[in-house]
């Protein structure tokens, strides 16, 4: 099933991603990745980024069904070839082994995904889009992990 | 300055408010210390909030405009919650208003302290929690316009006793802060859809309950007489053609008249408006008007393509949508012709009328829906409450106006009836407003006959008593070979004692000859009155269409 991520900016007050949440839960479509953080247009307002696997009608559905929201103030739907589509990780390292460090430079050189820092001995932080994140992640030694956090996407139209 | 208390009423009156339902109780006592004095509002007191819910629905359907509830915090709230629910499955403008704990004590699980606000997210349009008095102004103008916009909705309000209480710092502004997410009309589509109407050979006008909401019953009528086509109803859209209109064809569905559910089947153009293709009025979708282009008109985009996927949709008020297809095609030069469509029609009706009801003993139910249809005039009300009572209604009562008839369409709330039945009468004192009941439907909410005495709102309550859970035995009867599980009432309760308890006037009517005369004696009495027709026990509504079956396969 394709993809879908959806930009919203919604009224910044509380139970406002129950709202939202719900929406999907009730039609029983999971939310695969979310993040939400404060919006740029105004203090009252925030911006959701999610996304969530659905046929085409069934997207169409949700997208209707948010817009019925009151607290849903504008819906964008972003597609991979016309945004720009961000994940965030952070490895934290085992017994401060740092024999990764070099392997996942090495991935992040043939991807697009950055090595956007490294503390000493501890952590790693890369972000880049997710599946390639995901092709990182599959190809590092797991013996050197001991958690990884992701986290959700940010995106925005070009 | 104004108190939390004062502003609730201020704006109240401001929008127009002139009656509200409600209990009271510790949460909401300051709001109930305000209304004492104030003499622009009646205040019904309900015995039960669930009842102050429906009133206030009923209300606001008959007008159209909004109904107002009140209950206090925790269980007064949680009351309401099956009214609230109904509203919306029906799209009525209700605003609830609850009191809350003291927002200091908001989350303490403080004694009746219910979390309202995650509660009721699933069954409004919006809510609010109000935490600070200056706010409050503003929240509950924006719950008016939230109610009444686009496609109306109930909103709800939980209002912390404190800030009741508390004064606001700054002046309260009225106006309107929310306007509705107004969808523009697309030209283009009216322009697709009137060609693809007019070169229609069998076109069908399905209305729904938005042809109510928009008070668009003339567009429809005017549209219906210009093709010319034939109306169908969903259950929700009673009332949007007179059903004594030569165009009429009744409700489609389950217990869809077979003129209607025929007609959907042949044409090969629906227009659908304002509707949700609810799966009791399509039954198996796949074959559901299979032969039509099915043109859907809804304010709500998310109703296109959701139960029914249609060939054109348009978005947008049924009134204008409607005003614009017909200037359009008035333009355009649409002439009306006799066509043999329209001679179909009327074989159709002539073909297939219901079952007339014989004057028999027992009585059978359809007779007393049938003579009501003489006894009540076009303005009186008829609610009803659900399961074969409601079906009867509205198989064979004949609305001539909109507004005029009340079902629990998307909920099917038992207990309905009644409550909505004193907030039609309410609103319209002059009307006679009759609750077509079931026995088992009307011992849910039976102790609102205490609030149409007590209050002096009379109405009429016609049970159809079958000492049954009648269509849920019809169920067993037919599916679940006549094993009648715990559908049987028993036949102790006397009814007629029960509605003299509350000090309302009791008939017992057993023979055919005496419907006639208990309906003139309730209605002119000006009574609250329980009228108790004994029926025939296992009497089935009939036509009726299997459960997800194909709507023109019909048994009876
Ligand atoms: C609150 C509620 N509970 C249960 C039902 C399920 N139900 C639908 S119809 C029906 C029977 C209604 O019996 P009655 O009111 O006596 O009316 P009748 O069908 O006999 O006319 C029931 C139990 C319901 N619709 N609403």
């Amino acid at each position: 099933m394709p993809q879908y991520i959806f930009s919203l900016i919604v009224d910044d007050e509380p139970g406002v991603m129950q709202r939202v949440v719900s929406i999907f839960s009730r039609r029983a479509v999971n939310i695969s990745r979310i993040s939400v953080g404060p919006s740029e247009i105004s203090e009252r307002t925030a911006r959701i980024i999610l996304s969530f696997e659905a046929d085409p009608k069934k997207a169409r559905f949700m997208r209707n069904l948010l817009s019925r929201l009151i607290a849903v103030k504008k819906i964008t739907q972003l597609k991979s070839d016309d945004a720009v589509i961000r994940e965030l990780v952070i490895i934290k390292l085992k017994n401060h082994h740092e024999n990764i460090l070099e392997q996942i430079k090495q991935l992040t050189r043939e991807s697009n995904v950055a090595l956007v820092n490294y503390v000493k001995g501890y952590a790693i932080e890369i972000s880049g889009p997710s599946t390639e994140i995901d092709h990182i992640l599959n190809h590092i030694d797991q013996k050197y992990v001991t958690e990884i956090v992701r986290s959700g996407i940010i995106a925005l139209k070009k | 300055m104004l108190s939390g208390s004062e502003v609730v009423l201020e704006v109240l009156k401001s929008r127009g408010v002139k009656t509200v339902f409600g209990l009271p109780g510790g949460a909401i006592m300051p709001l109930y210390d305000e209304l004492y004095d104030e003499t622009s509002i009646r205040h019904i007191l309900v015995r039960h909030e669930q009842a102050a819910a429906h009133a206030a629905d009923g209300y606001a359907r008959v007008t159209g405009g909004p109904g107002v509830a009140i209950a206090t915090s925790g269980p007064g709230a949680t009351n309401l919650l099956t009214g609230i629910s109904t509203a919306y499955a029906d799209s009525s403008p209700l605003i609830a208003i609850t009191g809350q704990v003291p927002v200091q004590y908001i989350g303490k699980d403080a004694f009746q302290e219910a979390d309202l606000y995650s509660l009721v997210i699933p069954i409004t349009k919006h809510n609010f929690l109000v935490k600070d008095v200056n706010d409050l102004a503003r929240i509950m103008n924006m719950a008016f316009d939230i109610a009444l916009s686009g496609r109306p909705g109930p909103v709800h309000i939980d209002l912390p006793k404190d800030v009741q209480t508390k004064k606001t710092t700054r002046r309260i502004v009225f106006k309107q802060f929310y306007t509705g997410k107004t969808p523009i009309l697309s030209l283009r589509k009216i322009k697709q859809a009137a060609n693809i109407i007019m070169n229609a050979e069998r076109p069908v006008i399905l209305a729904g309950g938005g042809v109510i909401i928009s008070n668009s019953s003339d567009e429809i009528r005017t549209l219906a007489e210009l093709l010319p086509a034939p109306v169908v109803t969903t259950l929700m859209g009673k009332g949007a053609i007179s059903e004594y209109h030569p165009l009429s064809l009744g409700m489609i569905g389950m217990h869809g008249t077979k003129p209607a559910n025929y007609a959907v089947m042949e044409s090969d153009c629906l227009i659908a408006v304002g509707c949700r293709f609810d799966d009791r009025a399509t039954g198996d979708e796949k074959t559901f008007a299979s032969k039509a282009k099915i043109i859907h008109i809804d304010i709500d985009p998310s109703e296109i393509d959701k139960n029914i996927k249609s060939h054109l949709s348009i978005i947008g008020d049924a009134k204008e949508v409607l005003k614009a297809l017909i200037y359009y095609m008035q333009t355009s030069g649409l002439k009306k012709e006799n066509t043999p469509w329209m001679m179909r029609v009327r074989e159709l009706i002539r073909e297939y009328p219901l079952p007339e009801p014989e004057e028999t003993h027992p009585i059978k139910p359809p007779l007393i829906i049938k003579k009501m249809n003489s006894i009540l005039k076009e303005n009186d009300i008829v609610a009803t409450e659900v399961g074969q009572c409601e079906m009867w209604a509205a198989l064979y009562y004949k609305p001539r106006k909109p507004r005029t008839v009340l079902f629990s369409g998307g909920q099917g709330t038992m207990g309905f009836g009644l409550p909505a039945s004193i907030g039609a009468k309410t609103a319209k004192p002059e009307s006679t407003v009759v609750d077509i009941a079931g026995d088992g439907s009307f011992l849910m909410m039976c102790h609102e006959l205490a609030t149409s005495v007590e209050n002096n709102i009379p109405v009429v309550v016609a049970i159809i008593n079958n000492r049954y859970l009648g269509m849920v035995r019809q169920w067993q009867e037919l599916f679940y070979e006549k094993r009648y599980s715990y559908t049987f009432l028993g036949e102790k309760t006397d009814f007629v004692k029960l509605a003299e308890a509350f000090g309302a006037k009791g008939i017992k009517v057993t023979r055919c000859s005496e419907i006639e005369e208990a309906f003139i004696t309730a209605i002119r009495s000006g009574e609250t009155t329980v009228i108790d027709f004994e029926v025939d026990r296992e009497c089935n509504v009939f036509p009726m269409v299997r459960p997800g079956g194909q709507i023109d396969k019909m048994i009876g």
